[in-house]
């Protein structure tokens, strides 16, 4: 019965069986040893006292302290982690962020397209750029010298920034406004501060009026100059340019200087001066006037005065010509007079063109035209202004990859090996740290 | 006392849950403190170990699948850390219950052990290492045979042996002791 020998297979067998660790096969097989063997029964059964007797060496529970250390540094380990979860809000919060932009827009685009607002914007080398916001009308790039008419009524200069005359600020209520520029600047009152003609007298009507009805004291007719200026704002510059000179010719005069620009145009004109205020009317058809203005220049007693010098003169020159014919002079006398006859005739030539002159400016009247053309306020819906700050948008990040690769390529070198050297001071730096805490733990 | 699974746990630790991580810490402290407290002999490097085996075990979360079961996943990587811990360690020094085995019953647990633990102990610290391992995981921490390989990374045969082997050896160690447990019997 106990011939079956215990070899180290059969001990495995045996363990195992105490250990629960056979399938029901080698169980079997491990019953039908243990009832031939009281060997191997004899050792299943010091197996199980021995189970018994390990159960008897157990250890104390871990300290307190060592849960202390576990948690904390566990605690300081997720904390350390928690940025990676931060990670999972980053989607919802970026579609938060994204239905905000969207919404922001859709609000953005739904009070441009119910804003009462008006957009001037000219593009032109005297452009202006104007953009009502809450009440501000701003315009920009006010013409050099000039002026900025809204509606007709020229912008008070005290409204442009005092730093930058070239920007003003106007409080305007909503609705729509035309704004024009004119090349020359006007003054309240009405002068011209930039080229005024010489001499004085610009005035009103009735003035001129005045000046008109003004005869000598001898009961001849006045002899006056008179200049008119007008300043219109017209539509079509090339068109109001010929009927200006039509008006001119058709009254017998003519155009004596004529400038045309892209947006204005200068004409002076000569016109008898019975023809003046006809043209004055016929011209203040062609556009919006912005000034008229004329004057009147009594000229009776210089005229009058010349024609007594003159006729002075002319006596002294018949005098001088009978003593240079008298033939009992000597020379010296001879030569005395005819100094003084060539001085006299000098003078006769003087007068009698000033004479002329004056004659000519009472007979033709000068007329100073001067035409700037309209601009028109042009009026950009909110899906315009967007798809320009879309372009604006576009442009912007072009230039700013522009300027990236410009630095990229100036700097990127140097940024490279900073960074190289910098990520190994940190390494470096880290595993310094880490081996003196190592060294102290 | 969390209701949760190791699985689930470990699971959540991974997603930087700090009170999952504590909830599986507890259920495993005694068992592991007890492993590595039986292998080194040595309370402070027990100790050390433990908070080693944890903080892997936290590493470890954060890409585990659930391919093992947790209770292996803990086992093995306690068992790996004492691995590392005997190679970094001089020769034999955390080989204490073979010395105190050697030098007789230690000061350290002398009140609180019995005489039959003290034998025990030092029957232990003589059985070879490997034999050592396999057989407190299975008996001291209920591993199956096979959850041993799995946490030893050794093939079954080789943990059936071992454990055969340290067991005869145990028989032969304390047979005094169990010729007096039969006789008390």
């Amino acid at each position: 019965m106990s011939q079956i020998e215990i070899d180290e297979k059969l001990h495995e067998d045996l363990v195992s069986y105490v250990d629960g660790e056979l399938n029901d096969e080698a169980k079997a097989r491990v019953e039908t040893i243990l009832e031939e063997s009281s060997e191997a029964r004899t050792i299943v059964s010091e197996l199980e006292q021995l189970g018994a007797v390990m159960g008897e060496f157990t250890v104390d529970e871990p300290p307190v302290e060592l849960d202390f250390k576990v948690e904390t540094a566990a605690r300081r380990a997720l904390k350390k982690r928690r940025p990676r979860r931060m990670s999972r809000f980053v989607g919802p919060a970026a579609g938060v962020m994204a239905a905000a932009a969207c919404a922001v827009l859709v609000l953005t685009v739904f009070f441009l397209q119910n804003a009462e607002d008006v957009v001037f914007v000219v593009d032109s080398d005297r452009s202006i750029q104007g953009e009502q916001d809450q009440g501000i009308l701003t315009i920009d790039s006010r013409p050099q010298g000039g002026d900025v008419i809204i509606d007709g009524e020229a912008v008070d200069r005290g409204r442009f920034a005092k730093n930058d005359p070239t920007y003003f600020n106007w409080e305007v209520d909503p609705g729509a406004y035309r704004v024009d520029l004119v090349t020359r600047s006007v003054d309240t009152e009405g002068r011209d501060d930039i080229s005024p003609l010489p001499g004085d007298g610009w005035g009103d009507e009735d003035t001129r009026q005045r000046e008109l009805s003004n005869t000598t004291t001898r009961g001849e007719p006045s002899m006056v100059i008179r200049t008119a200026r007008m300043r219109l704002i017209v539509d079509d510059l090339e068109r109001s340019v010929r009927r200006v000179e039509d008006a001119v010719a058709r009254r017998d005069g003519h155009v004596q200087r004529s400038s045309v620009e892209r947006q204005s145009a200068l004409i002076v004109a000569r016109v008898p001066s019975d023809e003046l205020d006809e043209l004055r009317q016929t011209l203040r058809g062609l556009g919006e006037i912005i000034a008229d203005q004329t004057r009147a220049q009594d000229v009776t007693g210089e005229v009058m005065d010349i024609e007594s010098r003159l006729r002075s003169a002319r006596v002294t020159e018949e005098r001088l010509l009978a003593l240079a014919a008298d033939r009992t002079s000597n020379v010296e006398q001879i030569l005395a007079v005819e100094r003084e006859l060539m001085r006299v005739r000098e003078e006769i030539e003087r007068l009698d063109g000033r004479q002329s002159t004056l004659r000519d400016q009472v007979s033709l009247s000068t007329i100073t035209i001067e035409l700037d053309e309209r601009f028109e306020p042009v009026r950009r819906s909110a899906s315009e202004r967007l798809g320009e700050a879309a372009q604006d948008g576009v442009g912007n990040v072009g230039a700013l990859l522009l300027d990236l690769g410009e630095v990229t390529a100036a700097y990127g070198l140097s940024f490279l090996l900073i960074a190289v050297l910098a990520y190994a001071a940190i390494r470096l730096g880290l595993a310094w740290l880490r081996r003196r805490r190592a060294a102290r733990g | 006392m969390d209701d949760r699974s190791d699985e689930e746990l470990i699971e959540a630790v991974g997603a930087g849950d700090r009170r999952a991580f504590r909830a599986l810490y507890r259920r495993y402290r005694v068992a592991i403190y007890a492993f590595l407290r039986r292998r080194t002999g040595d309370r402070t490097v027990a100790e050390d170990l433990c908070q080693e085996v944890f903080m892997a075990v936290l590493d470890v979360s954060k890409r585990w699948e659930p391919k093992a079961k947790v209770s292996t996943l803990i086992y093995r990587i306690a068992a790996n850390q004492l691995s590392k811990a005997r190679r970094r360690a001089p020769q034999g020094s955390l080989d204490e219950d073979r010395e105190r085995a050697a030098e007789g019953p230690g000061p350290e647990h002398e009140v609180s052990m019995t005489e039959q633990a003290r034998l025990v102990r030092g029957a232990l610290g003589r059985l070879d290492e490997d034999q050592r391992d396999v057989l407190v995981l299975h008996q001291y921490h209920g591993l199956s045979y096979a959850e041993v390989a799995d946490v030893l990374e050794i093939p079954l045969g080789t943990v059936r042996s071992r454990i055969s082997r340290a067991k005869a050896a145990l028989r032969e160690e304390l047979r005094e002791v169990l010729i007096r447990e039969e006789g008390g019997a």
